[in-house]
């Protein structure tokens, strides 16, 4: 990556199959065309196979394309509470020998509650202690037919974890002014852009919580990225605003995870 | 020329949106929009006869940047609706009409299909928020009419985003007219209808003051088309479904 000042990063992208509809570029060369043709220095990815059918493989699958493209993929890991004792173990596996930078969780996709799992919180202690981030999205991209959770529902989970860094993922115009309050409660808590296509919703979080909590998401290669990075490029805030939240909020929590993750003893078992 | 055939003017209780008209002509003059069709949100949700007069206004202060659709708030008032049809585009000048339609009041209500029929007879676009589903239904007896799915038919279930859905009703019915404007930012959708139905039918919509023009104009540059058929799509097409053209 260049300089602070040309970073671009996608928050929320993806790696492999799409089942709901044909995409041309859900592939590792399509996916580094998009970011290439749009300037996009890096994406963080999460593996569709690893959120909809077996999060150890997806995330072999993550990891393994960020090793092939360490400057130009970062990745979260995924991992599924009813796998138990199991899932703490993956999500170690993937944070010391992955190097995954997150966790995302979906129950929305893999049919357990985010509230009233009784493993989840183990999960997120390790995720916490591990030093990674946890994304929680409402929504994988902005399509109404997706699988979807409520932002009431994140706001509960956030609140009963407040050491835990969270990103806010998949708000639309519905859910901003609660995701609003989520984060002016929780000062550990951040949110990317994918799903925001509301008139003036960036300028509306940066009024609110400031920029150094938002990240740009574009949602590749599912979404344009064209309408993602005007969405930050042509809002109504300052230079510096979008700098951050093009890049340099996303790099430094990267880096922040893989510094925490390279400090982190395994766990004693 | 980029015309924007779906936006809204005036007052309306829903998620902060309004802005006053001045500054919406200024948002499409940011964008380069030289045209904007806008039905009013009192016209569509509240009280048509209000809404549209005041509408008239409005394009008669901006005579040749704004035009109107006008605004039905439900087909149960029959004859009433119709008169306004005719009120709006004989004395008004608007230039089509608009129908928001949902799962509880539908377009395929034997009294919206009256109206829409009364709309085909004039020869005039319908721009219909409503499902691809509903579309079909009233395509089957009034095949006639000039039909411009709202969002891409991307409204309410069933089938709610379902743009593939959509693209199949414009590809059985050669008056479909298929317009952009959405939450949805997904990639390839605008390049599947063009494949579909060639660029001729789809028509640029942004839906201000809801959504932000530049990201809706974003969908179709970054679309991998032609830059002919993007120019079609973004102005080309309404000019000559709406009749701007010399």
């Amino acid at each position: 990556m260049e300089g602070d000042s040309a970073v671009i990063i996608d928050f929320n992208a993806y790696v492999g199959k799409w089942p709901y509809w044909p995409n041309r570029y859900m592939s590792e060369q399509g996916l580094l065309e998009l970011m290439d043709r749009h300037g996009v220095d890096l994406a963080v990815v999460t593996s569709t196979r690893g959120i909809m059918i077996d999060p150890q493989e997806g995330n072999d699958e993550a990891a393994s394309l960020a090793g092939r493209h360490p400057d130009r993929i970062s990745w979260l890991c995924c991992v599924n509470p009813y796998d138990d004792a199991a899932a703490l173990v993956e999500i170690e596996r993937c944070s010391l020998q992955g190097g995954a930078v997150g966790l995302r969780l979906v129950p929305q996709h893999q049919a357990w509650d985010l509230n009233a799992d009784p493993y989840v919180a183990n999960v997120v202690a390790a995720a916490h202690r591990l030093g990674l981030f946890v994304l929680l999205p409402l929504r994988l991209i902005m399509d109404w037919r997706l699988p979807a959770i409520q932002i009431t529902d994140i706001g509960t989970f956030v609140n009963k974890h407040p050491d835990c860094a969270f990103v806010l993922s998949g708000v639309n115009y519905h859910d901003l002014r609660l995701a609003i309050d989520i984060l002016a409660r929780n000062p550990n808590t951040l949110i990317e852009t994918s799903c925001l296509m509301g008139r003036d919703a960036v300028k509306q979080l940066i009024e609110h919580v400031g920029s150094e909590r938002v990240l740009l998401g574009l949602g590749l290669p599912l979404q344009s990225a064209l309408c993602g990075l005007v969405k930050v490029q042509r809002a109504k805030i300052k230079e510096e605003d979008k700098r951050l939240i093009l890049g340099v909020n996303a790099k430094s929590l990267i880096d922040q995870a893989l510094t925490r993750g390279a400090k982190t003893l395994p766990e004693t078992r | 020329m980029i015309i924007d055939a779906h936006i809204h003017v005036g007052s309306a209780i829903y998620y902060g949106l309004p802005l006053p008209v001045q500054d919406i002509i200024a948002l499409a003059d940011e964008a380069e929009i030289e045209k904007v069709i806008a039905s009013h949100f009192r016209a569509i949700w509240y009280d048509m006869r209000e809404g549209n007069a005041e509408l008239a206004r409005w394009t008669r202060q901006f005579r040749g940047r704004l035009y109107g659709y006008v605004g039905i708030n439900s087909a149960a008032y029959g004859q009433l609706a119709i008169d306004e049809i005719d009120r709006g585009l004989n004395d008004y000048g608007m230039v089509g009409v608009k129908v928001y339609t949902s799962e509880q009041f539908p377009l395929y209500d034997p009294q919206m299909k009256e109206i829409i029929a009364h709309v085909a007879d004039l020869g005039v676009p319908l721009l219909a928020h409503t499902s691809p589903q509903q579309a079909e239904l009233v395509l089957r007896e009034i095949p006639n009419v000039k039909l411009v799915l709202a969002h891409m038919g991307n409204t309410f279930d069933p089938g709610r985003g379902a743009w593939q859905w959509a693209i199949s009703v414009a590809k059985k019915h050669a008056n479909v007219y298929l317009e952009t404007c959405s939450s949805s930012p997904t990639l390839g959708f605008i390049e599947a209808a063009v494949e579909a139905i060639g660029p001729e039918r789809v028509l640029f919509g942004t839906d201000m003051p809801l959504f932000d023009p530049h990201t809706q104009m974003a969908k179709v540059l970054d679309a991998d088309l032609q830059m002919s058929a993007k120019a079609s799509i973004l102005g080309g097409n309404a000019a000559r479904l709406f009749q701007f053209e010399d």
